[in-house]
């Protein structure tokens, strides 16, 4: 079985990493420090979690579970309800703390769990239960989706990457196996791209790219940021949502006075995770692409009958074929030994193909919807129920979802309440409704278009004003004082004070053109979410409260 | 809570204990307590302190749109309340509309202290000007305490030669040149204590120089009784004294509330005072009625601003939340 960092070894004395006190560490110790690792578990498979930092400890622990084929999950290190819940959903046989200079496997059972022979990595999805469940990828998997990512990058061992982004992140992690797959380096930090250390220790190792989801390229924008200062760089690559097309164009500009590029990125943790990009020499005309396959990879756009739409700019579901889809997902410990056989993956995106053959999203598939920010899938639910003997119908929005039920009995109304609440949304983003009988199409499926014109609508007006009648309670129990924990951020009280939205972590209240009507709601807010209020607070950016707040914390 | 947590000790900004304090003592005051006078005087430091808090240092362009704002946000209610009071008591007066009747007489339609809207609204169109004229910005960055302290030298110069022209008395010396010195101590304050270390030297020489202009101005320019000279001093003495205070934890919130309402007690209180008295002031005894009349303008101004309030902040939270769920 070869691994994702089979034969790294010969890449010896080269440097793998720049640890996070700055020690350059070569391959051959990488190598040799994880073999030792897990000298005492070879006689049997392990599942492992991490608990994953930007570190050498956690670094080194991935390391050596990969080389010896153990399936490994990374955890974020700070999460500790996550990992509990993952602990006593999946009986992992390890979990690796990360917090000394040296990774401590912990054995919490012997179990001997099955595990698929191909079985290499675990990757969370955002799922709408309590405990997300886990995308299952093969060594093929991941290797096919290095392999294809580090040709279009043309990565060689000469460059040199840093963690931009924390590793239990499929994208960060993704970084990380690029640079070490190829023999080159990167250089480990836990420190925010916009604090400026972070730009210190990235011109000090002449690092050569730098990624970033669209929030860091937000937050450096307004800070008026310039790759031109960092002459290191050769490229930059973005993935983790729709970047603007202005940002996009103003770093692609940067970047191109050096010939240096910029990779417009797109993928699904599914897909292990790169799907696609978008060729450098197109970012000036197609920014608002997600370019095409990865060399391995197919894309294509289907119709509600499955078919393949052929026509150009013609919208349709985006779907993908390629060795990097994963083998299935696992919801609990007796999933890990099967393989499913995936030959095509459906996104849930809305995309369409221009005439250059580069693909564009433009929606996404009403059968996702995200309330509060979590993805859920209208199939799983509605599946759920049906397997409980229902005919049900599941549509809706990111603010209601829909269960329409075919049903004479007017209980089983709280029946679908009950079972639904395994879901843990606020039981008011659930409406059910029991019909003697559902809309249906002429081809007998369900008619979702009526359902929601029927009942989505009427529903968002009445949630607007709920949601409305909520904040208003709150704010008067804010300025009351009498709602503890009332404010999220110092972003929060400053768009609710000052009522303004144009607002970047880089504003202070006087930039704001905060004033004599305003400040003191503003400071009393502010003071009620930092516990002190610092004396100059009206010149002290957003981002330096909110850091005063985290240190107050700490 | 516990009682003794009612009454443990909190830290309060000092200006805003002074803000809710001033706003108290307005209210007394139009409530029959004459007497007691000065809280209108210690809210136009604070604003003018406030002013230079957040707009100086600022270049001139920004400094004067901070104005433009921050007289937007003055000028569309009182507009719409002098708008408001004209038609319900059928009177129109297009001097009083366009915030220049302080210079003809004393005299209004509105229930509201409109010759402050208008004396602030002249003052900030003369500083304006002059902000471009004298480049203000250059001035607050390099020698903000020179700088104030000419301006307020100049402020107290000006009754003297405008009243050669005006009548200032008999208009009640409700003009900007009468209160430019009053806005112009907050910057003296500001630029002395605030932007400056708050040391014992420069507390005693502010306190000199606050203390020294409001006796010329509201002893000798003004032959007024004395009682809003030594409440305003005793007022500004904490301030220039105290940057925080601590207050027993029960009268905090109160505190906040009426710092924060103040805009909204000025524009309210007389009109909801009138409404007491017209509707049972026949009923009830002077005195009763004084302290009535307080008390009900004092909640349903304070209650108008949370209600108000809380209705902006729930508007604006709800309308970013779905602005970024379409995202």
């Amino acid at each position: 079985m070869t691994t994702l960092f089979s034969g790294i070894e010969q890449y010896e004395n080269t440097i793998a990493i720049i640890d996070e006190n700055q020690n350059p560490i070569s391959y051959q110790k990488l190598c040799n420090d994880a073999q030792a690792l897990t000298l005492e578990y070879q006689h049997s498979k392990q599942l492992v979690f991490i608990r994953a930092q930007n570190n050498y400890a956690a670094v080194l622990a991935y390391v050596a579970c990969v080389l010896a084929g153990f399936p490994v999950l990374l955890v974020a290190n700070e999460n500790q309800v996550q990992l509990d819940e993952l602990i006593s959903r999946y009986h992992p046989n390890i979990v690796v703390t990360t917090d000394t200079s040296k990774p401590i496997f912990k054995l919490l059972n012997q179990t001997d769990i099955k595990l698929h022979p191909e079985l290499s990595h675990l990757l969370s999805t955002s799922g709408s239960t309590g405990s997300p469940k886990l995308v299952k990828l093969s060594h093929g998997n991941i290797k096919a989706n290095c392999d294809g990512i580090i040709k279009y990058l043309d990565l060689t061992a000469e460059d040199r990457g840093i963690t931009s982004l924390p590793i239990h992140y499929s994208y960060g992690l993704s970084l990380l196996n690029i640079h070490l797959r190829i023999g080159a380096s990167i250089v480990l930090t836990e420190l925010s791209v916009v604090n400026e250390s972070f730009w210190e220790l990235y011109k000090k190792h002449k690092v050569t790219s730098f990624s970033g989801v669209p929030y860091s390229f937000q937050s450096l924008e307004s800070t008026g940021f310039d790759f031109n200062d960092y002459p290191s760089t050769r490229y930059v690559t973005q993935a983790g949502g729709k970047l603007s097309t202005t940002s996009i164009l103003h770093f692609a500009k940067q970047l191109k006075d050096n010939n240096n590029q910029f990779f417009v990125m797109y993928g699904q943790t599914e897909a292990s995770p790169r799907i696609s990009y978008l060729p450098p020499k197109y970012v000036f005309e197609y920014a608002d692409c997600i370019g095409v396959a990865l060399e391995y990879g197919e894309l294509a756009i289907i119709d509600e009958e499955d078919q393949v739409i052929t026509d150009i700019d013609t919208p349709g579901e985006l779907t993908y074929k390629g060795p990097n889809i994963m083998m299935g997902y696992a919801l609990g410990p007796n999933d890990f030994h099967n393989k499913e056989t995936i030959t095509e993956l459906k996104t849930g995106d809305i995309a369409l193909r221009n005439e250059k053959g580069l693909y564009k999203i433009v929606g996404r598939m009403s059968r996702f919807v995200k309330p509060f920010g979590i993805r859920v899938s209208l199939d799983d639910i509605q599946n759920a129920l049906s397997t409980k003997g229902y005919v049900v119908a599941v549509t809706g929005d990111d603010e209601k979802i829909i269960v329409a039920v075919e049903s004479k009995k007017p209980e089983d109304h709280q029946t679908i309440m009950q079972l639904i609440s395994i879901y843990k949304l606020p039981p008011e983003v659930f409406q059910v409704e029991t019909l003697i009988q559902l809309p249906r199409l002429a081809n007998d499926k369900f008619d979702y278009k009526k359902l929601q014109s029927d009942y989505l609508q009427q529903t968002n007006k009445q949630s607007l004003i709920q949601l409305f009648t909520h904040e208003f309670k709150q704010q008067i129990l804010n300025i009351l004082g009498l709602n503890d924990h009332s404010w999220e951020s110092v972003l929060q009280i400053y768009e609710t004070t000052l009522a303004s939205t144009d607002i970047t972590v880089l504003c202070t209240f006087r930039s704001l053109a905060g004033d004599s009507l305003s400040y003191v709601s503003t400071s009393s807010a502010l003071e009620e979410y930092l516990g002190t209020l610092p004396e100059d607070w009206h010149n002290t950016s957003i981002k330096e409260l909110e850091a005063k707040k985290e240190s107050h914390v700490l | 809570m516990s009682f003794s947590s009612l009454f443990a000790l909190k830290k309060v900004d000092n200006l805003d204990l002074l803000k809710a304090l001033g706003i108290l003592l307005v209210l007394i005051n139009h409530s029959s307590w004459h007497n007691l006078q000065g809280g209108v005087n210690i809210l136009i430091l604070i604003s003018g302190l406030n002013f230079a808090r957040f707009s100086f240092k600022k270049d001139n362009k920004e400094m004067v749109a901070d104005i433009l704002r921050l007289l937007k946000k003055l000028l569309v209610p009182s507009v719409l309340l002098i708008i408001f009071y004209s038609m319900i008591y059928t009177k129109f007066d297009w001097k009083e509309l366009f915030l220049i009747s302080n210079f003809y007489y004393p005299q209004k339609i509105s229930t509201f202290p409109v010759w402050y809207v208008q004396a602030i609204t002249q003052l900030f169109l003369i500083i304006i000007p002059l902000a471009f004229l004298f480049n203000f910005s250059r001035w607050t960055k390099t020698h903000p305490i020179k700088f104030s302290l000419c301006m307020l030298a100049l402020a107290m110069a000006m009754p003297l030669a405008i009243d050669l022209f005006i009548d200032s008395a008999s208009l009640y010396w409700k003009l900007p040149h009468y209160i430019a010195w009053n806005f112009i101590l907050g910057w003296v304050i500001w630029a002395m204590l605030y932007d400056s270390p708050r040391t014992v030297r420069n507390q005693l020489l502010c306190w000199v120089i606050v203390v020294t202009s409001t006796f010329i101005v509201l002893q000798v320019y003004q032959p007024i009784p004395i009682n809003r000279f030594i409440i305003f001093s005793i007022l500004v003495t904490l301030l220039i004294l105290f940057r925080t205070v601590k207050i027993p934890n029960f009268s905090y919130r109160p505190v906040i509330i009426l710092a924060s309402a103040v805009f909204y007690i000025f524009l309210l209180h007389g009109g909801v005072m009138k409404w007491f008295v017209d509707h049972f002031g026949s009923h009830l005894s002077y005195a009763m009625t004084s302290i009535l009349k307080f008390i009900v303008a004092l909640l349903i101004c304070c209650v108008s601003y949370i209600i108000i309030s809380a209705f902006t902040k729930a508007w604006v939270v709800v309308k970013n939340k779905r602005k970024a769920m379409n995202s």
